[in-house]
């Protein structure tokens, strides 16, 4: 039984502050702040992030796809102080902006990868392979930012291919991988530089062949389909028990109680942050069967996916997972390198897209995040040769607002509106052509990247000296 | 019309009667009003015709006769080229669409067998490997396809295939190259060092020839010591003596100059593989007549031996006169044999000229792997590999209308389709 004591004083007051708490009715402050002064809620490691210098901008002339499923001909995008200000057809530009003539040239969204592991992951580079912790399947307790290095030059390829925002996930090695984090593509000294202001954090988990053969392999569990799952359950209902030892703690607190907070657990913080759903789920999960699985297995535990990743197979389920308000996040034409992978097909995309569920391409590869247009060219090309008759406008949803909204993030970038962050891309023509490429790349207003100037590329200290800047291109 | 094509369609049009006498069974195949990238010396044609009987190409040409019992294909507003081919796979030798994968057969390799240049892929070949038909919908209709180094410099031979429908002879060149590693992966089989892969290629080579010289010695136990085994010393005889290509993965520049003096010091034949780098060094290749076989969609060198990878790798190679032909080769994102002909349309992206992207699909590789006479060109007398497309060959949005390898239609089949077509009515799906 607890006793008061000093200790307990000092441990109460680190978590939540005595003084707020004297001066505030106890009912109230619980209610209010004490939601957000659970340790699970907190951001410890906060975004530096301030948006670079940027000047008023207009683009003129422009075939524009807005990414909330317009096509603009002869748009004019304005964009001030970070924010898209205006865009349209016939838009009247206002003196002082810098004009960007859009004849012949489009204009999208900064593009969107859902899907990354650069700067914590790389195949050559074992000191550099920071993504994936095989020691144990169960790691909710890992945060990918403290792996990540701001000096990848991936990052900046990425830009260089009109990728303004990105989730960084780990691995998937294991059925819990641990938090992602969501970044602004800028260049930075540190992690805090580039995490993308106030969005929330991710949870990678994984299905399938990944987690069952590394352990199994090590002879240890899990070494099947079943056991995996198992996993989930059983790291799901601890992390139930954890999160009602924190808000009966917090009621007794309310209830002017002295008593001691229950033991921090940093992977079930996580998971107590994933069941009151401020940290979304990104389920790596290829097979239809194992889809279908891991839904239910949510609604059993009281969490949301929101993405299924890698889904070879959504296109066998897309009425469930429309039916369930599920993304799936795919590749245009990537299949085949496992046997869970073996069932690709190229229509998938636009499949899930007619079904009416949530489409997103991905990269998962430093050099598919630099032609991620192409990617969705290729997935909307294959889809129209069935007559699914999927535009432009609709496709380049895949790699915008779809994952924006996946993300959380929809409120701020994605789409071209009024009083969204100004992430924009002119590309040299229409990006669904091989022959396209990002010219232009704003982030937050901020011309970031200029293809005919090198200058305006930036590169990480990683290469620097040793390759001259361009020279890439 | 100028004399010379009238002089060059009367040639085309006796080469089609011969043909038609010839092959009086075989129905003719014409390819009507398409812009036709020929690849050979008639450059692109606007709107021409092609001829097939049989297996081959009889007559290409603006102002073709048809023959009466032609089946046509009007290609109006369509593009045609030959048969597209990836000049490094594993195609066929596995049963997923990679190495590594852990899926079924992978023959592609065999690092406890002990042989390294005798090793051969042939009887690896699986002609019904499930990936097959869905490559050559994509216009892929030939391939290199090559063993992987595990534990040894030479990982062995390779062959041409095509991805036809006739099982079980898809091999067109058997032990077209010897396939070898160096760079910082042939520095790893070495034993940690690019001098010790260095040593142990000169080794294996002066052992190659001291055999080939001294065979009956040899059988007699009368030689020095050699490097090799017996096998490995046979199957790199005439890869020493310069009679078979040896293709070499290597990208770093300084690898280049590596490559380079190798050719000169023992009159090898050597052909580039990778070189993500090799543009650093593109006019002494150029001088040195050594082509490269390279992924131009790498430009991300987080591998030390090629920091210097860049998109405009082909464009200045081709530039400075380097023969160039592509592949996928897998660093650092593995990705399909198909995925060919996106690549190369980056290429043109970041400077290629598209027609040269086009011939480093087609002619190029044609030269470079001896296949000049068969394969490559629109001309009368190759094999009818033949593409129409819907649009630009390059293009993203593009796709075949027809395939044609040796003359046969390929059938608008794969088990990619059969999959697509058994879910495409949800919920209704009929096992």
């Amino acid at each position: 039984m607890y006793t008061h004591t000093t200790q307990n004083i000092k441990t109460v007051s680190k978590l939540l502050s005595v003084t707020s708490l004297l001066l505030t009715p106890l009912s109230i402050q619980a209610q209010s702040d004490g939601q957000t002064l659970l340790p699970y809620k907190k951001d410890y490691y906060p975004s530096t992030y301030k948006a670079l210098a940027s000047e008023p901008v207009a683009i003129t002339n422009a075939t524009i796809l807005d990414g909330a499923g317009r096509q603009i001909d002869n748009g004019t995008l304005l964009m001030e102080d970070g924010k898209i200000t205006a865009i349209g057809a016939n838009i009247r530009v206002p003196e002082g902006m810098r004009i960007f003539d859009g004849t012949d040239k489009w204009v999208t969204p900064g593009i969107i990868d859902i899907h990354t592991h650069v700067g914590v992951s790389n195949r050559q580079h074992p000191s550099l392979s920071d993504g994936n912790e095989m020691t144990g399947p169960i790691q909710a307790r890992l945060w990918v930012e403290h792996s990540l290095w701001p000096q990848h030059p991936g990052f900046a390829r990425a830009l260089a291919g009109g990728v303004t925002t990105m989730q960084v996930l780990p691995g998937s090695g294991n059925l819990i991988g641990g938090r992602s984090i969501i970044i602004k593509n800028v260049p930075a000294r540190t992690m805090q530089g580039m995490k993308f202001p106030d969005a929330p954090y991710g949870l990678k988990m994984a299905c399938g062949e990944n987690p069952k053969r590394a352990y199994g392999g090590m002879g240890s569990a899990p070494a099947t389909r079943m056991a995996n799952v198992a996993g989930y359950r059983q790291a799901f209902i601890e992390a139930a028990e954890y999160k009602r030892d924190w808000e009966d703690y917090l009621v007794k607190i309310e209830d002017g109680e002295d008593v001691r907070p229950p033991t921090r657990d940093l992977g079930m913080d996580t998971l107590a942050a994933v069941l009151d759903d401020d940290i979304f789920v990104n389920n790596h999960c290829y097979r239809a069967d194992e889809l279908a699985v891991m839904m239910d297995l949510a609604k059993e535990m009281g969490f949301k996916i929101t993405a299924f990743h890698h889904t070879i197979e959504a296109y066998k389920v897309a009425d469930l997972l429309a039916e369930n308000d599920v993304c799936a996040v795919m590749w245009s034409d990537w299949w085949g390198y496992k046997l869970e992978a073996l069932d690709g097909v190229l229509e998938n995309i636009a499949l899930v897209e007619k079904a009416g569920a949530c489409a997103i391409a991905h990269s998962d590869s430093e050099a598919v995040m630099q032609r991620m247009n192409q990617e969705i060219a290729k997935a909307m090309a294959a889809g129209n040769r069935i007559g699914l008759n999927i535009s432009r406008a609709e496709a380049i949803r895949w790699i915008t607002s779809n994952p924006a909204r996946a993300m959380r993030i929809d409120d701020k970038v994605g789409s071209l509106e009024v009083d969204k962050q100004a992430d924009v891309v002119i590309w040299t023509t229409d990006p669904f052509s091989v022959y396209a490429l990002a010219e232009h790349v704003f982030i937050d207003g901020a011309h970031i990247y200029d293809r005919n100037d090198p200058s305006k590329q930036p590169q990480s200290d990683y290469e620097l000296g040793i390759v001259e800047r361009g020279d890439h291109q | 019309m100028s004399t010379f094509k009238k002089n060059l369609l009367s040639v085309l049009v006796s080469i089609t009667a011969t043909a038609l006498l010839m092959e009086a069974n075989a129905q003719s195949i014409a390819i009507t009003n398409g812009k036709v990238y020929t690849m050979g010396s008639a450059g692109t044609l606007e709107r021409a015709t092609i001829l097939i009987e049989g297996n081959a190409i009889t007559a290409v040409g603006e102002d073709l006769v048809v023959p009466e019992d032609a089946k046509v294909i009007d290609a109006d507003g369509q593009s045609v080229t030959p048969g597209l081919m990836n000049s490094y796979t594993q195609l066929a030798l596995a049963d997923g669409s990679a190495p590594g994968n852990g899926i079924g057969d992978q023959d592609y390799g065999a690092s406890e067998s002990g042989y390294g240049a005798a090793f051969d892929i042939r009887y690896g070949l699986n002609p019904r490997a499930m990936i097959i038909p869905i490559v050559r919908l994509h216009g892929i209709t030939r391939a290199i396809s090559a063993p992987l180094a595990t534990h040894d410099l030479f990982a062995g031979y390779g062959a041409v295939i095509h991805l036809g429908e006739t099982p079980p002879d898809m091999v067109v060149t058997s032990r077209v190259a010897l396939f070898a590693d160096f760079g910082a992966r042939g520095a790893q089989i070495a034993g940690g060092a690019r001098d010790a892969a260095a040593l142990k290629i000169t080794e294996a080579i002066q052992d190659a020839l001291h055999f080939d010289r001294n065979r009956s010695r040899y059988e007699r136990g009368q030689t020095r010591d050699y490097s090799l085994n017996r096998m490995d010393l046979e199957a790199l005889v005439p890869a020493a003596k310069g009679d078979v290509i040896i293709n070499v993965a290597a990208n770093r520049a300084s690898d280049m100059r590596y490559l380079i003096e190798l050719k000169k010091q023992h009159g090898l034949n050597i052909v580039v593989r990778d070189g993500q780098e090799a543009w650093l060094m593109a006019n002494e290749l150029a001088a040195a007549q050594i082509p490269v076989v390279l992924n131009p969609g790498i430009n991300v060198g987080m591998e030390f031996s090629g920091f210097n990878a860049t998109y405009s790798n082909a464009a200045r190679l081709h530039a400075a006169g380097v023969l160039i032909a592509f592949s996928n080769v897998s660093n650092p994102h593995p990705s399909n044999p198909e995925i060919v002909r996106q690549l190369a349309g980056l290429a043109v992206a970041h400077g290629l000229p598209r027609e040269e992207a086009l011939r480093a699909l087609t002619i190029n590789p044609a030269k470079i792997w001896g296949l000049e006479e068969s394969y490559g060109s629109l001309e009368p007398g190759k094999d009818a590999d033949v593409v129409v497309w819907n649009g630009d060959p390059l293009e993203l949005m593009s796709y075949p209308q027809d395939v044609f390898i040796k003359g046969q239609r390929m059938p608008d089949d794969s088990r990619q389709i059969k999959l697509r077509n058994r879910y495409e009515n949800l919920p209704d799906v009929s096992f």
